[in-house]
């Protein structure tokens, strides 16, 4: 059995359905649409048959009812950001472009929620929640771009993880669209708590679309935060700065933010300092880790936060840890990770890759065995050919040391030969965190990448559950296939 | 396989956009923001002039209004280490190249050609009485086809404070920013030489010019020829404030906003002085929009859009009229002709999309009558009100 494709017949039933004004398929959008970040050879592009952008989930629910009913694949689109393929349509059919679908419906300003179209993107809906004090928390760099619906699906990291927590947290309820075209709600309407039934809103956090187009949410929101200090701090061991972050939570602080950045990818936050100096700055030898941290607090100058911080650089000194002087860096790393200020994106995004295009695995390592992991991915980039970028630590969960880690390379994208030396780098690097009890993803996914051998290499026995939950959902696998599972699993020949 | 000529020139900046996908550009294009496709993002725009380069797509009619649907702001430049503004000049002239044209923006081209300015109008109609112009001025002042065609008022204000002027008056030349934004680059060099040998024939030190197109095109296209500075008005009119030579005072208490000319702030890098020209004014105060400065926002005429799709000139100028309204402003200011009239042009539209046509006492002369619901203004002209 083959997918379907969209056929003059079928395009006209579309059209018919939705109207033109929703339906393209001139050869420009279809090539616009061919592909998101991931590493991937020149010749290695998908043409959807069709782009669809529908405005209302009324008109969602008609796209994928017809697509069912042919078996056309349907491959929802938000920021168009991910590393791993999500968002490309590997097997041709509709691209669903979601950013269309961008309409705040309710904020709820006692409840403190938000319930959007997820088409909105994170940056807008922040923007938009001004003017309530509220803001909500889910801080991907990506944001400009991402969506709140991309945040669910693909479950990004946020700057703010270990304070807020990300997506998991922060999810009320989603409407989705089913593979049949249903419409229906997940999760509990504006309860931030429940015991009833399963919690399916969880389900759809990091389903990265495959079980159905999320079209409506209700998030949590905080207050805007006023008052705000940021530091950096270099150990020289990721343990001592593993260790300064763990005691900092037992101590009873609250952090806002604690990312830790190997030597190497310390390089993506010094142009700042590069600008003024007009050199990279001198980073002590002995120097393995770079920490930074933020705390915050909705009062202006508020005193906990300055307490809080001049607490913690102290715990840091006894982790032997030393207080980064250069303000320029400190401000690199903060623009990069929080207000997008230009500079340091000159040198991190387009700057950086000019030669070579950023790629990632999204490892997920215990947290004993972060060292460990971090030699053999010097040795696993260096085996496939892949430049070294440097290894970056989040922590995504509320109050707790919990990595989610990305171990990024520079891949050379005008040699095909290193585009699949970057896929064998993904593998290997996704066994050695299962061997060491970890987990292969933790905010990219399985995307296209990881999908071929997910089910045997991470999920074993567990993986048949999956797919029977994925087949509830979307009993023909036309929704973003290719992702989690391979076609093949639902009948289909390539 | 289709030649892309001189966007192939940008061939490493277009993979190096493609390998960082970091979406930057989707936030605030004015143009996307009105699509809500990604094609017609910068980001978009890229990756499908490389699949024309790669022969994965083919020229269409689609590509070409793609090519001249860009306004060339520059706001997605702003944000981004990447020519974007170039290479899609360079997209629009390969279009060009290929005979590819929009059939409005060559109908402005050929009225050029025949009457000296895109509007086809009579150049006789530069001709300004009361503006005493003196042929040995080392303060030439240039009046734009806009002004100069159409609103002679602004330019009879600027030249009474810029005192002793020359102004060309039917023999001035157009500075041919059509050419060079929608991409007839071959016809704009043509064209130049033309100007330039008009302007030197002058004995001007200096150029004002209230257009910040103009501006932007003598400063950067014309400069190095003609050896006069070219300045923009705001920028004496900001000298005559501060030195306290001009002081304005408004009756009644006004709340009053900005709009920055892409042309004037972001490229021109005029962005504090006429802030502090409204900020000087007693009894106003200036807000910001949403976007402003360095980020201001497109009034949606950017090269010849207003020509070539109207209607999409339109709905962005809405979108920046809303953000005014936002401000609660009761005044919007700017220094532009084609911004004042875009944006005006924005705000009578809106008022006619309120209008309740099933209303019992509907008069279609409601139509003709609608109000902008903040008023626009040309900065220059405002002040001079103030003073009545």
């Amino acid at each position: 059995m083959k997918f379907g494709k969209v056929t003059p017949e079928i395009l006209e039933e579309l059209i018919t359905a939705v109207g033109k004004d929703i339906i393209f398929t001139e050869e420009i959008h279809r090539m616009a649409y061919s592909r998101d970040w991931s590493p991937r050879e020149d010749k290695d592009i998908h043409l959807p048959e069709a782009v669809a952008r529908p405005r209302t989930k009324e008109q969602v629910a008609k796209i994928i009812e017809i697509a069912n009913k042919h078996r056309i694949p349907v491959t929802p689109f938000a920021g168009g950001t991910g590393m791993g393929g999500g968002a490309v349509p590997l097997y041709g059919g509709i691209i669903l472009e979601t950013k269309g679908m961008n309409k705040i419906l309710e904020v709820d300003v006692d409840n403190m929620t938000a319930t959007v179209q997820t088409g909105i993107t994170i940056w807008d809906l922040n923007q938009a929640l001004k003017q309530y004090g509220l803001y909500f928390p889910q801080e991907p760099e990506s944001k400009k771009a991402s969506t709140v619906g991309a945040a669910i699906a693909c479950n990004n990291d946020s700057t703010f993880g270990i304070r807020h927590g990300r997506m998991v947290d922060h999810l009320t309820n989603a409407v989705i669209v089913t593979g049949e075209g249903k419409i229906v709600r997940l999760g509990r309407r504006k309860a931030l708590c429940s015991n009833s039934g399963y919690q399916l809103n969880w389900l759809l956090v990091g389903s990265e679309g495959t079980l159905g187009v999320i079209v409506e949410a209700t998030v949590k929101l905080i207050p805007v935060q006023k008052t705000r200090m940021v530091d950096m701090i270099v150990f020289p061991s990721l343990r001592d700065a593993m260790h300064a972050i763990r005691d900092i939570i037992h101590a009873g602080l609250a952090l806002e933010s604690a990312h830790i950045n190997c030597r190497q990818r310390l390089k993506f936050y010094t142009h700042s300092y590069k600008e003024k100096y007009g050199h990279e700055p001198e980073i002590p030898d002995w120097a393995e880790a770079l920490l930074g941290i933020s705390f915050a607090s909705a009062e202006e100058k508020n005193k906990v936060v300055k307490f809080s911080r001049d607490y913690a650089l102290k715990i840091c000194q006894r982790n032997h840890g030393q207080v980064v002087k250069e303000v320029e860096i400190t401000d690199g790393w903060w623009a990069s990770k929080y207000t997008v200020n230009f500079t340091p994106f000159k040198q991190k995004w387009p700057d950086s890759q000019r030669e070579k295009k950023f790629g990632a695995v999204d490892c997920g390592i215990p947290i004993g065995r972060i060292e460990d992991a971090y030699k053999r991915y010097l040795e696993i980039a260096k085996k496939h050919g892949q430049q070294i970028l440097g290894m970056c630590v989040y922590h995504e969960r509320p109050n707790r040391l919990s990595p989610s880690i990305s171990f990024a390379v520079f891949v050379d994208d005008k040699d095909p030969e290193n585009v699949q030396g970057f896929y064998k780098y993904v593998r290997e690097m996704s066994e050695m965190a299962i061997a060491m009890e970890g987990t292969s993803a933790t905010y990219i996914g399985d995307s296209e990448f990881k999908t071929p051998w997910i089910g045997e290499v991470e999920h074993q026995e567990a993986y048949e559950y999956m797919f029977k939950i994925k087949k509830a959902f979307d009993p023909n696998g036309i929704i973003n296939p290719g992702k989690k599972f391979p076609i093949e699993m639902f009948g289909y020949e390539r | 396989m289709a030649e892309l000529k001189n966007t192939k020139k940008h061939r490493e900046e277009i993979y190096t956009c493609n390998r960082t996908r970091c979406g930057f550009c989707i936030q605030r294009c004015p143009v996307y923001e009105v699509m809500l496709l990604e094609t017609y993002s910068s980001r978009g725009r890229t990756l499908v002039a490389r699949g024309i380069m790669e022969g994965a797509i083919t020229i269409t009619p689609e590509v070409v209004k793609l090519a001249n649907s860009c306004l060339l702001c520059g706001y997605c430049e702003k944000n981004c280490a990447l020519e974007n503004t170039t290479i899609f000049r360079d997209f629009k002239e390969d279009m060009v190249e290929q005979g590819l044209t929009d059939k409005y923006l060559d109908d402005a081209v050929g009225s050029l050609n025949e009457f000296g300015n895109p509007f086809k109008q009579n150049a006789k109609k530069r001709a300004i009485p009361e503006i005493k112009s003196n042929p040995n001025s080392k303060t030439l002042l240039f009046g734009g086809c806009t002004y100069g065609l159409n609103d002679h008022q602004t330019l009879i204000h600027m030249a009474e404070l810029l005192g002793d002027v020359n102004y060309l008056g039917e023999e001035e030349p157009c500075c041919n920013n059509l050419l060079f934004d929608a991409g007839y680059i071959q016809q704009f060099k043509e064209k130049k030489s033309e100007v330039v040998k008009i302007l030197k024939k002058t004995k001007a030190k200096e150029i004002v010019t209230g257009c910040p197109t103009c501006f932007r095109m003598l400063k950067e296209e014309y400069a190095d020829e003609i050896k006069a500075e070219p300045i923009h008005f705001i920028t004496k009119l900001y000298e005559m404030v501060k030195k306290g030579e001009l002081k304005f005072e408004s009756k009644e208490p006004l709340k009053v906003t900005w709009h920055d000319p892409c042309h004037l702030g972001r490229f021109g890098g005029i962005i504090d002085e006429p802030r502090e020209i409204i900020r000087s004014v007693k009894n106003v105060e200036l807000v910001e929009m949403e976007n402003s400065g360095l980020d201001s926002y497109c009034c949606g005429a950017g090269s010849g859009l207003l020509m070539s799709y109207p209607e999409l000139a339109i709905e962005i100028s809405k979108k920046r009229i809303r953000e005014a309204l936002a401000t609660r402003a009761t005044i919007l200011l700017t220094f532009c002709p084609t911004c004042e009239f875009t944006l005006e042009k924005g705000g009578t539209t809106i008022a006619r999309d309120e209008i309740d046509y099933d209303a019992e006492d509907f008069d279609f002369d409601d139509l003709d009558k609608v109000e902008s619901k903040i008023k626009v203004f040309n900065l220059l002209e405002w002040l001079v009100s103030l003073k009545k």
